[in-house]
């Protein structure tokens, strides 16, 4: 015990005469990787607008636009034939000749106005409001990223998706860690027959049919329920059952890692196991389990569209990237109308922010 | 070791009777059976849907109908497909052998390109090549592969350089062996590709964060101090314990070949167990699915059995006792 | 390039041929060239065809069985309906029954007693003769307690089995318990090989008997063409059956071509890039590829058909049943109210579905009858055409308005208007269409949530827990509307909206009753008509469910085939004299 604690204080020492405390060393290293910290600003923005969603979109997820199906999308305007003007405003649209799409109307211009009225929405689900950040007047229509198969505004239903793709990939990432790092903490420390144990028990929890179990409780949920709430219910499920693959690589470094020699020195000082466990071998699987993480999270927003597909995603007329996705699979959307794809980038925008954060911290967190 | 493998390859018995209880009991929890799909049409009457759960043995309580499924695989007896009227095994043979073919060209190509391209990245860490595959990882990710796939067929029916889908042309059956197996390479670029990129892009991803960490350990640095070129550095050192969380990951490939490439199959037409599965995983024809889960479960352990044994391969370290 | 891969095909499909006969040089027993015997052919009209080619088609999924009485899915029937024939068949055009195995039939004056004459001379697909004895195998086959299958019920009248009998070689007597209209329908039923049957009968495997690992030369028959062979996942191959007993006005026997060939294509999305590349010869043409297959007809050398209307029914419906506990009084209140029900009907915009969902390859339904019934569909039932204004005033009269000016209607005692519809989340078109439905309603006042399930959850919650409010489903429908009387029938189990009633709970579900009890032993076909016309009249304007669209057919076919003749029965119904020009 005297021991330990003799090598806390020299560690201690250590970090006083680099003059700066861990988390200034940490705040300093990250804010100097530009590609990081653009990352953190953009998944700020990303998970604030998908807080402020019902504000910021011009219309309600499932308004629907039976004249404008497929319509392309809408750019605001500074100028047009008849000159500049001071404030921004966009073109009315008709439909063009058969499915040719729509044709600018001469003329009219329909000025961007802020803080206007429009479908109703509640703000982070409590502020019930109509106020939006921004829109036209009727007939005017805005649609910065144009519209879907029933007229619906891909901008909206993109924010809207945001909601559900970025939170619900998050919950499930924590579970399935949380739980996979501790067991696999637990079985490659103890190793032996505890290991055994619990990976034979993994290897029966990665082999359950989780396609029947989704359904079955899908069958008990009531009908009426929110889909997504089913959808969150539901993964919560599968991370429980999730974390099997994760805890068997971290076991099996961890296998590795106790063998070590500073991991027998802390064991013969009598540091406690769970010490052990948690501050010597789960730290050295920090760069694999990031990096695992950010893998993840579009497996988490993608995986839902093989499960809609299934019946067990996010229902229509809900929207979520997954599902916005899973419309624009088809040949005729993908050469006519390229902007069905925007949640795919959106996507990928999330999961190269989240990768280079992650290298990014891992850099911060180990100075080697 | 030999003991360690015995061991475990004798729990499996008990392991593989506890997966299939507990499935078994997970599918009854899902609504319907297998005739449930009938009973929305008009020209079935309920009593004609009767007589065939009698037939099929769906009256029977669950547990009866368990241990008899039980005493028929303990006789290798995998039980009859409602949908087929035929042993389950003799129809996952049929198509097993394509979905294999599948997931080995697939793997291979993945782990083939993933380890190399990730070494690369690590080593030459900022540079123009990280970031590119980097990028592109990141593209293969956010891509469902089903979708990729459909992509990938209309290429191909567009430029006509390879075939549309399907894993034999019209007129295999009339090539000499080396034209059919022109033939089969030809058909098998696609699908490969498609499957492949999707684990790719993770692997190589794995394959660069673990290297980077193992390259920045002090052994690896006392290597270089002692004037160890830094290509030993790199493969001899670095690499021999950066790939210890991918070993373990290699073996659920393994457990993941017969089902991993279900979309992929469907939307190539590749002949394999994708559409059989999919059909027999939403029509209920459990007897049908719960042969293929005793097959992939069997995969699954014997994948992590290697594994580990790859591990303690790997790493004089690791024990197991 | 095209016209080369075709002729390519033809030469693969000769070649097959010969593999088939140069495998017979292994086995001891050669087989005899076939020995066809005199036959009363069936003469059919068109254009006299040359001999030769295949025609290559594109499956969905493979056929799981090739047993015509088990087979119960439409991709074995597909096949099988290939390699058998009937008793009687029904005219692709005319949807009328004409004669087949049997060259003609008789009725008693009681209309309980059909006698049927076999062609003379008719063999099976290996030459053994088809006689009499082949058809009361048949019969007995399909009313064998330990082989359930869906013929027995069509068969069935008022649950009495027919029962058939032979008088000679040639001819068999059918006698049912009571007048029964509906038994040439039943009749189409494919006739089966008692030497080759039998067997697997008496030693009780008749249910897998012929699947689909079944040397493709052990599956006789008595269609156009038989099973040349089967590889899993990939294709089906069917050869002429030089047998069969058709021919043309030249006295040519037929069919024209060598062979048909399935291709496995489990995706419908890459179905049209498979046809475009010259792979099939015909697709079945989705709205959303419409116009991109339009603008290609010339250059790929096809022609789109547009065949009608399909068959079946596509509706929004609503609990009723005075039995499901899990049911708000308040909600079967309103759903039982004809007007509520009426002023809904007004405000589907059916024109937007079209649209929409089917990217207007569809037409609007208004009766329980496609259009596509050239026989029975009544085209003057009741409308409720989209109007809005209308539904608003109906709903008023009907006593639902806002009444506390928060933008959801409610009824009389105060209750917001509020239901969840559920459908199946398997099908899309249905998914999108309640999203329509949803936001239409929406703009009327009434609080709708849609809630895709997946089907087997969808069965069991409208079949055993009752726990539902409203439902958007299809059901498959036939040329024959009898086979609806488990839907429409009070007493039916698919009487959805109020299954199983012990009594009819309304006088017009009474009167509907009666009409089909009354029509299925009504043998003439004017009467016959006259009351399914009734039933559809009634249901319309009762309206207890809200009917939505029919989707048209659109097939593209190569331009090298002659005698087509594409109806909403089959782009190829008439396979046996279509002919490569």
């Amino acid at each position: 015990m005297l021991r330990k604690q003799m090598a806390d204080k020299s560690i201690k020492a250590t970090a006083e005469r680099t003059s700066l405390s861990p988390g200034r060393l940490f705040l300093r290293r990250f804010s100097r990787n530009r590609a990081a910290v653009t990352s953190a600003v953009i998944l700020a923005v990303l998970y604030l607008s998908a807080l402020l969603a019902g504000f910021i979109a011009p219309y309600a997820m499932d308004r629907q636009n039976r004249q404008a199906p497929f319509h392309q999308p809408i750019g605001i305007r500074w100028s047009d034939e008849s000159g500049w003007s001071r404030r921004p405003f966009v073109h009315e649209y008709h439909s063009g000749k058969g499915i040719t799409g729509y044709e600018k109307a001469a003329g009219k211009r329909y000025y961007v106005r802020l803080f206007v009225r429009g479908d109703r929405y509640k703000l982070l689900g409590l502020i019930p409001s109509d106020r939006h950040l921004f829109g036209v007047d009727a007939p005017g229509k805005v649609y910065l990223l144009g519209t879907d198969r029933f007229g619906r505004d891909i901008f909206s239903r993109v924010l809207y998706g945001a909601q559900i793709s970025l939170s619900i990939g998050l919950v499930g990432i924590v579970i399935t860690f949380f739980i996979g790092l501790t067991v696999g903490g637990i079985s490659g420390y103890y190793g032996g027959t505890v290991d055994n144990l619990i990976m034979r028990f993994s290897e029966l929890v990665m082999a359950f049919p989780s396609f029947y179990l989704i359904l079955a409780i899908m069958a008990v949920l009531p009908t009426g329920m929110a889909s997504s709430l089913r959808y969150l219910l539901m993964i919560c499920v599968l991370s429980f059952i999730g974390w099997a693959g994760m805890a068997r690589v971290i076991r099996g470094m961890v296998l590795s890692i106790r063998e070590r020699d500073y991991v027998t020195a802390a064991r013969s000082q009598g540091v406690s196991d769970w010490r052990i466990i948690t501050r010597h071998l789960l730290p050295n699987t920090v760069s694999y389990v990031i990096v695992a993480i950010t893998l993840s999270l579009p497996g988490y927003i993608l995986g839902e569209v093989a499960l809609s597909f299934l019946g067990m995603g996010i229902q229509e007329p809900m929207a979520s990237w997954g599902n916005m996705l899973q419309a624009a699979q088809n040949i005729r959307v993908l050469t006519s109308y390229p902007w069905m794809l925007a949640p795919g980038a959106m996507i990928f925008i999330t999961v190269l922010s989240f990768n280079l954060l992650g290298d990014g911290l891992r850099d911060a967190l180990d100075p080697r | 070791m030999y003991r360690f493998i015995i061991r475990r390859v004798l729990s499996a018995i008990p392991l593989l009777i506890a997966i299939t209880l507990v499935s078994f009991a997970i599918m009854q929890m899902a609504p319907g059976d297998f005739l449930t799909q009938m009973s929305l049409n008009p020209q079935i009457s309920p009593q004609l849907i009767e007589k065939l759960r009698v037939t099929y043995g769906l009256d029977q309580p669950v547990y009866v109908r368990y241990l008899r499924w039980l005493w028929g695989v303990v006789r290798l007896d995998f039980g009859y497909s409602f949908a087929y009227h035929m042993p389950v095994i003799k129809l996952i043979a049929q198509r097993a052998a394509a979905t294999l073919l599948l997931g080995l060209s697939s793997t291979i190509f993945a782990w083939g390109i993933a380890v190399p391209l990730g070494i690369l990245a690590a080593v030459h860490r900022n540079s123009w090549i990280d970031r590119l595959t980097s990028i592109l990882a990141f593209m293969g990710i956010s891509v469902p592969t089903a979708f990729l796939a459909l992509l990938a067929v209309f290429v191909a029916a567009r430029t006509g350089w390879l075939p549309i889908g399907g894993m034999h042309h019209m007129s295999y059956e009339f090539m000499s062996p080396w034209q059919q197996f022109w033939d089969l390479l030809r058909h098998l670029v696609l699908p490969t590709l498609v499957l492949g990129i999707g684990m790719l892009a993770g692997l190589m991803r794995q394959v660069r964060s673990n290297l980077l960490e193992t390259l920045r350990s002090d052994y690896v640095t006392t290597a270089r101090a002692k004037g160890v070129s830094e290509r030993v550095a790199v493969y001899r050192h670095a690499f021999g314990n950066a790939i210890n969380p991918l070993i373990t990951i290699f073996g659920y490939y393994i457990g993941d070949l017969l089902s991993g490439a279900a979309l992929v199959e469907i939307v190539m037409a590749w002949p394999g167990l994708g559409r059989l599965m999919l059909d027999a995983l939403s029509g209920k024809d459990i007897y049908l699915v719960m042969g293929s889960l005793v097959i992939s479960s069997i995969m699954l352990i014997s994948g992590n059995l290697l594994a580990d044994i790859l591990l303690a391969y790997s790493d004089p370290r690791i024990r197991y006792n | 390039m095209y016209k080369q891969l075709m002729f390519f095909l033809t030469a693969v499909l000769a070649a097959l041929m010969i593999a088939e006969c140069s495998t017979g040089k292994d086995t001891p027993a050669k087989p005899a060239q076939p020995v066809i015997s005199e036959c009363e052919l069936k003469a059919v009209s068109g254009d006299i065809g040359q001999y030769g080619g295949a025609l290559v088609l594109m499956a969905l999924s493979d056929p799981k069985t090739f047993n015509p009485v088990t087979a119960s899915e439409t991709s074995s029937t597909e096949i099988i309906d290939h390699i058998f024939s009937g008793l009687v068949e029904m005219n692709g055009e005319t949807m009328d029954y004409e004669p087949a195995l049997a060259r003609s039939w008789s009725t008693s004056s009681d209309g309980r007693t059909w006698t049927f004459t076999l062609r003379k001379g008719l063999q099976w697909s290996d030459g053994a003769p088809l006689t009499a004895d082949d058809v009361i195998f048949t019969f007995d086959v399909i009313f064998d307690p330990r082989i359930p299958n869906s013929t027995a019920d069509v068969l069935s009248a008022k649950g009495h089995p027919i029962k058939a009998r032979k008088i000679d070689e040639q001819t068999v007597q059918i006698t049912t318990a009571e007048p029964f209209a509906p038994l040439l329908n039943g009749l189409t039923t494919p006739i089966l090989p008692k030497h080759k049957l039998e067997q697997p009968v008496r030693a009780g495997n008749f249910n897998s008997a012929w699947g689909i690992d079944t040397e493709p030369q052990k599956i006789v028959g008595c269609g156009p063409f038989v099973l040349n062979r089967y590889i899993p996942g990939q294709k089906v191959v069917l050869s002429r059956n030089p047998y069969y007993w058709k021919m043309d006005t030249a006295g040519k026997r037929l069919p024209y071509l060598d062979g048909l060939i399935y291709v496995v294509v489990p995706d419908l999305e890459s179905m049209p890039a498979r046809f475009m590349a010259g792979e099939a010869d015909s697709l079945s043409v989705r709205g959303s590829d419409y116009a991109m297959l339009k603008r290609q007809e010339k250059a790929g050398d096809f022609t789109m058909y547009n065949l009608g209307p399909a068959l079946g029914t596509e509706m929004l419906f609503f609990n009723m049943n005075p039995r499901a506990a899990k049911l708000d009084p308040a909600r079967r209140r309103w759903f039982s109210d004809r007007n509520f029900r009426r002023a809904l009907a007004c405000a589907v915009d059916k024109k937007g579905i079209i649209s929409t969902v089917y990217d207007s390859l569809a037409v609007p339904q208004n009766g329980p009858e496609s259009s596509a019934n050239r026989v029975y569909y009544n085209p003057s039932v009741p409308e409720y055409p989209y109007d809005p204004a209308r539904a608003r005033i109906l709903l008023e009269q009907a006593g639902y308005k806002d009444r506390n000016g928060d933008g959801y209607i409610e009824d009389s005692s105060g209750r917001t208007v509020a239901f969840t519809i559920i459908t199946n989340v398997e099908n899309k078109e249905r998914v999108d269409q309640g999203n329509i439905i949803k936001d239409d309603l929406q703009r009327l006042g009434i609080k709708v949530t849609l809630a895709p399930i997946t089907f087997n959850s969808l069965v069991t919650k409208l079949d055993k827990s009752s726990d539902w409010e409203a439902c958007i489903l299809g059901f498959t429908g036939g040329l024959e509307p009898h086979s609806g009387s488990n839907l429409w029938k009070s007493s039916g189990q698919l009487h959805i909206w109020n299954p199983a009633q012990s009594a009819p709970a309304t006088a017009w579900e009474e009167r509907i009753d009666r009409i089909f009890d009354t029509a299925a032993v009504t043998l003439d076909k004017e009467k016959r008509k006259a009351l399914y016309y009734e039933y559809q009249e009634i249901i319309a304007d009762e309206l207890p469910v809200i009917f939505l669209v029919t989707p048209t057919r659109t097939a593209a076919i190569r331009n090298r085939f002659g005698n087509l003749r594409p109806t909403i029965s089959g782009a190829f119904w008439n396979e046996w004299q279509i002919y490569v020009r």
